[in-house]
């Protein structure tokens, strides 16, 4: 496996494990999830703040988004750096297959905290109305042909070019068009036997 | 960022991600089908060569989805504030993700045709080691190269026979060089556009903190040279051992590669400067005391020409910017001293003239200035190549000769036919073989296009049959220096403008569809592609001197290609 998989791999178990930690926490955090931030050196919110977020947000469970959304932030950062460190390594096999990884670490931010916050059962903030109107998932491509009709095609039209069954004579000579004698020597083309152009003309080459 | 305009970026990676997907199951959906296609054809790759152009066409029809959705995302994320740093990100997000598809489309490409030319391996092989016999008396022939025509004299007669290459071992070492080259140096090629992709980011990273484009430092320029050495190095041994060649093979061949990575620094300050070449900023410096002063150099403005002669310097001036030796022979053939007096007559001419150049008649004076420059541009191209030896005969035999010669071997004329025209020409098929590597070496490594325009003029006027009127007319056109002023004589029409554009998009909608275009051409229409490309000289000439032809043609391009995707 290519560091940069093994890298977004390492990525995604810290996701998962950040995520479950923080979804089975009690409203606004508990023991587990405090030793999340501590891993993570997250500063928590104060005591106030978690008890109005707690309240505010009716949370009936799960750590407090805020705090989700800034671990996640430092995760995107740390793979960020590991990511740049890999460019600059000489051991590191480039081109590196970087794409889905730079990706993922641009969005997981704005993914994941309201897929969090939708886990433990808040209502997801409304959309922004200018933001996603008419923006929607990719359209499907423009449909062109089907892939089974163009290889069919390829098949059938190739064995109708007009030159399909003809084939040439892979030796020949030349021979005098005014006496019959062959070609004796190459790059000759005056005949051995009638001292005549072989082709029956000579042209000029410039 | 506000939330709202993280929601839009994460919108548009989100769509980057689906793009991405379809076209990996693309790809994915149609590896299966190349492989079964060399199975079936593991000797003739025409048929997959047309399905993987016709794929090409789906995989860039994907890419431009991604990009057309950037702007209406782009736009959203404005209305919803400054759009720094999220138009960062998107565009960031995009270039990486093109970066992707391109890799992903060229390694798909290059391993369906190394498995093609795999496949095709063992019968090349056999092909090679086929006995042959004299074409006079049947005793065996010995081959040297059967990978290239020879000419073989018999042990028993002494007949001279010319051996071609078997069809399978021709049409291997006629594509596997480029393709196991192309296979061994991908990730070279591929690292140079990571580099760039790199600079870019600097560059708007820059440009999104509010601070100036900064210039790419020489030390990376430095470096980007040496991508660009260490790849077409690599690329030119590797076809060159691949179809069996010198070390002044590769050399030529990295040095012609090279020429445009130089001929861009020959534009970059900062190249300029760390090589003690004045910047392209000072050179178009002109002292105080003649900032206001009038100049009209070579030019009368009392020529009711004037402002055309003027901007036809204008623009071979312009062209000419990247080849400083040849910029620094147009000036002095114009009539300048030194670039100082044409930045003069630059300056008058701004401030006399820049209001008269905003009006539609100044427009048009623009355009027709923009053809004539287009014939001095290659005249003087055609007459600095030939002093440069660039046009001088390979083998003995002109660009006019081969030009004529290529128009019969196209014509679909057997091979002993040929030979017997090539004997006339004092040539065997060996030597023609060489004599088209020879112009075509030269050919790739002609910057301006010279030879380019002499065979093209060669093989119009070489053209028979049924259109060779409109292939002379065109290369009339080209000889006398005309494109775009005069079209072509208008009795030589080949086939009526309406058909060259149904013909252009029908072959738009074939190359989607997967159909062979020669095949496709001679079913529909009874012409070969040979004719297609002298009908098409014929119509661009005409339309280059009637501009309002090319919407016509869009429009009618359009149409056609429709019409004719609806046959399947």
């Amino acid at each position: 496996m290519h560091p940069v998989e093994s890298l977004a791999a390492s990525l995604e178990s810290h996701v998962q494990y950040v995520l479950q930690t923080a979804a089975s926490s009690p409203p606004g955090g508990g023991p587990a999830w405090d030793g999340v931030l501590a891993h993570y050196r997250v500063a928590a919110f104060g005591h106030d703040e978690r008890g109005a977020s707690v309240r505010n947000l009716r949370m009936a469970r799960g750590a407090l988004p805020g705090e989700v959304r800034a671990v996640l932030e430092g995760l995107c950062a740390w793979a960020g750096g590991e990511l740049a460190r890999m460019r600059q390594d000489a051991s590191v096999e480039q081109p590196m297959p970087s794409w889905p990884l730079e990706q993922r670490l641009t969005a997981l931010v704005a993914v994941e905290t309201p897929r969090y916050e939708l886990a433990i059962g808040l209502a997801p903030l409304p959309a922004a109305p200018v933001a996603t109107a008419g923006l929607g998932p990719a359209p499907p491509v423009a449909a062109g042909p089907s892939l089974g009709s163009i290889f069919a095609n390829a098949q059938q039209t190739s064995k109708e070019v007009p030159w399909a069954n003809q084939s040439y004579k892979q030796v020949a000579s030349l021979t005098c068009v005014h006496c019959g004698g062959p070609q004796e020597q190459p790059l000759d083309f005056m005949c051995k036997y009638c001292r005549r152009p072989i082709a029956g003309a000579l042209k000029p080459t410039t | 960022m506000h939330p709202a305009q993280q929601n839009v970026v994460a919108q548009y990676n989100q769509l980057l991600q689906q793009t991405g997907g379809q076209l990996g199951g693309l790809l994915q959906q149609a590896a299966g089908g190349c492989q079964q296609m060399i199975a079936q054809n593991p000797t003739n790759p025409t048929p997959l060569g047309n399905a993987l152009v016709a794929v090409e066409q789906q995989v860039k029809a994907m890419r431009k989805q991604a990009n057309d959705a950037f702007r209406p995302h782009f736009d959203h994320l404005c209305t919803l504030g400054p759009a720094e740093p999220g138009h960062f990100e998107m565009k960031r997000a995009l270039r990486y993700w093109e970066l992707w598809a391109e890799e992903s489309w060229m390694r798909f490409e290059n391993h369906w045709r190394v498995e093609q030319y795999r496949a095709m391996w063992p019968a090349a092989q056999q092909g090679m080691s086929k006995p042959l016999p004299c074409s006079r008396c049947g005793g065996p022939l010995r081959r040297t190269t059967p990978h290239k025509s020879e000419s073989i004299g018999c042990p028993a007669c002494h007949t001279v026979n010319q051996a071609l290459p078997d069809a399978v071992v021709a049409t291997y070492f006629g594509g596997m060089p480029h393709t196991f080259a192309e296979h061994a140096t991908m990730g070279k090629k591929l690292d140079t556009a990571k580099f760039r992709a790199q600079w870019e980011d600097i560059r708007e990273g820059e440009d999104a903190a509010g601070r100036p484009w900064p210039e790419e430092p020489i030390e990376r320029l430095k470096q980007w040279e040496q991508l660009e050495l260490a790849y077409w190095k690599a690329y030119a041994e590797e076809r060159v051992k691949n179809e069996g060649g010198t070390p002044e093979d590769v050399k030529t061949l990295v040095e012609s590669r090279m020429a445009h990575f130089y001929q861009q620094m020959n534009v970059n300050d900062v190249w300029r400067a760390a090589h003690g070449v004045q910047t392209m900023a000072a050179k178009q410096e002109v002292p105080k005391h003649l900032e206001n002063v009038d100049e009209w150099g070579p030019l009368d403005p009392r020529d009711p020409k004037f402002v055309e002669n003027y901007w036809v310097h204008q623009l071979l001036l312009e062209w000419s910017e990247r080849e400083p030796e040849k910029h620094a022979a147009i000036l002095k053939q114009l009539g300048y001293k030194e670039e100082l007096h044409w930045q003069l007559v630059e300056r008058t001419f701004t401030r006399h003239f820049s209001q008269f150049m905003s009006t539609a008649e100044g427009q048009a004076v623009l355009n027709t200035a923009g053809m004539r420059a287009m014939n001095e541009n290659q005249k003087l191209a055609v007459a600095g190549a030939a002093a440069g030896g660039l046009l001088d005969p390979v083998e003995g035999v002109s660009i006019a000769v081969y030009g004529q010669l290529q128009v019969k071997q196209g014509s679909g004329i057997a091979p002993e036919e040929f030979q017997k025209m090539l004997a006339q020409h004092q040539m065997d098929q060996a030597k023609w073989e060489r004599v088209q590597k020879g112009w075509l070496d030269r050919m790739s490594r002609d910057t301006t296009g010279a030879i380019a325009t002499e065979y093209s003029k060669a093989f119009m006027s070489g053209q028979q049959g049924q259109f060779a009127a409109a292939g002379q007319a065109s290369a009339d056109v080209m000889a006398q220096g005309q494109m775009g002023l005069a079209g072509p004589a208008a009795g030589a029409e080949p086939v009526s403008f309406d058909r060259y554009c149904e013909i252009s998009g029908a072959m738009q909608a074939w190359t989607k569809q997967g159909k062979d275009i020669s095949a496709m051409l001679d079913k529909a229409f009874k012409i070969s592609a040979m004719d297609v490309s002298t009908i098409s000289v014929y119509w661009s000439q005409k339309m280059m001197a009637d501009l309002s032809m090319f919407d016509q043609q869009t429009t009618l391009m359009a149409r056609y290609e429709q019409q004719y995707l609806a046959t399947p």
